[in-house]
């Protein structure tokens, strides 16, 4: 899933930030400020968002320095301090619903064969908002997902054939040396 | 071995069946791949095999020399889906240093499990000593999970972002 995590949804959210804050429309302290005081759930502290540096946001990684399952927590939750900013560039804001919605149809754990053919279209307008509002390059990264509604009907839920447990198990594994070598 | 839970060997004899008719896709057995194949459609206690590739970095403290290790995993999918995200139901297949892997290539190092995979794809299968008995199973591999440039290198494709 890092195509949608570390890909589409991290560069979106990358350019979206960037364009605010170059525009003024909010400072860096108050994302922060947000994102350290928001009232996250029982389960969710654990993967809650480090605070964005300067760094981050001039890095050609596009992460904003988190991890995969930090950036799906932030993405959630940034929708909620942006949206009183939205009337500033409604454009560039409307990049942000579409790849919301792509990331929540495709880690679901349940998906209607009924919304494949949706998810098909909402890619491709992800794609084409991307390109026509921040001009920037689409990476191969972000071009991956054209292949999921296909994959979903041939392997069911991504979620279920996602390599997410497995990196947990090889992480076990690279401790585990760690530890032989000490 | 696996198969000798008996937790383990009941989800393998007894899958959870989907709906009829059902339009949500809520695991593998859902997907047109595991619906149109050959063995595994046929035959629904078949063991369904996914294996993950990656790589790990090692650097040697004392003497700064670095190792690549190519790690090999797999998983059965026969496994209710609630039980597949545990650790434990993960299990080390094989490793290799990463250079006998560019060396003598992927068949090579693969060869031992593409053989064992193809006594499970006979007609026969294969005869399993566990708890009580000995069952007759088949199995086949469903999908090879890895990151990019792993997958890359299995696939033989030239290896590029």
């Amino acid at each position: 899933m890092h195509i949608i995590l570390e890909g589409c949804l991290s560069r979106t959210l990358y350019f979206v930030i960037r364009y605010f804050l170059a525009n003024s429309i909010f400072p860096l302290e108050d994302v922060n400020s947000f994102i350290l005081n928001f009232n996250y759930g029982y389960s969710e502290p654990k993967d809650k968002p480090a605070p964005i540096t300067v760094n981050d946001l001039s890095s050609p990684s596009n992460k904003l320095g988190q991890t995969p399952a930090q950036i799906w927590l932030f993405s959630r939750v940034f929708a909620l301090f942006g949206e009183l900013f939205t009337h500033h560039c409604p454009d560039v804001w409307r990049v942000l619903p579409t790849i919301l919605e792509i990331t929540g149809i495709c880690l679901n754990r349940k998906i209607s064969v009924n919304i494949i053919g949706y998810l098909k279209g909402l890619i491709k307008e992800n794609l084409q908002l991307f390109k026509d509002v921040f001009g920037e390059n689409v990476t191969p990264k972000q071009h991956y997902p054209i292949h999921a509604p296909s994959q979903i009907l041939k392997f069911g839920p991504l979620t279920r054939a996602w390599a997410m447990r497995f990196e947990a198990k090889h992480q076990q594994f690279k401790k585990f040396l760690f530890f032989e070598r000490t | 071995m696996l198969l000798n839970n008996r937790i383990i060997l009941d989800m393998v004899a007894k899958p959870n069946a989907s709906e009829p008719n059902s339009s949500l896709l809520c695991d593998f057995a859902n997907g047109t791949l595991v619906q149109t194949h050959e063995l595994i459609s046929g035959d629904h206690q078949s063991l369904k095999i996914v294996l993950y590739y990656d790589d790990v970095g090692i650097t040697n403290e004392q003497t700064r020399r670095k190792h690549k290790r190519s790690m090999f995993y797999f998983q059965l999918t026969n496994l209710y889906k609630g039980f597949r995200s545990k650790l434990k139901s993960i299990y080390l297949l094989g490793s290799a240093e990463h250079q006998y892997v560019k060396r003598y290539g992927m068949d090579a190092i693969l060869a031992p499990f593409v053989e064992e995979l193809k006594d499970l794809g006979r007609d026969t299968g294969v005869y399993i000593h566990v708890q009580g008995g000995v069952v007759r199973l088949r199995g086949a591999l469903l999908a090879v999970i890895a990151d990019t440039p792993a997958a890359q290198l299995l696939g033989s494709f030239k290896e590029s972002v």
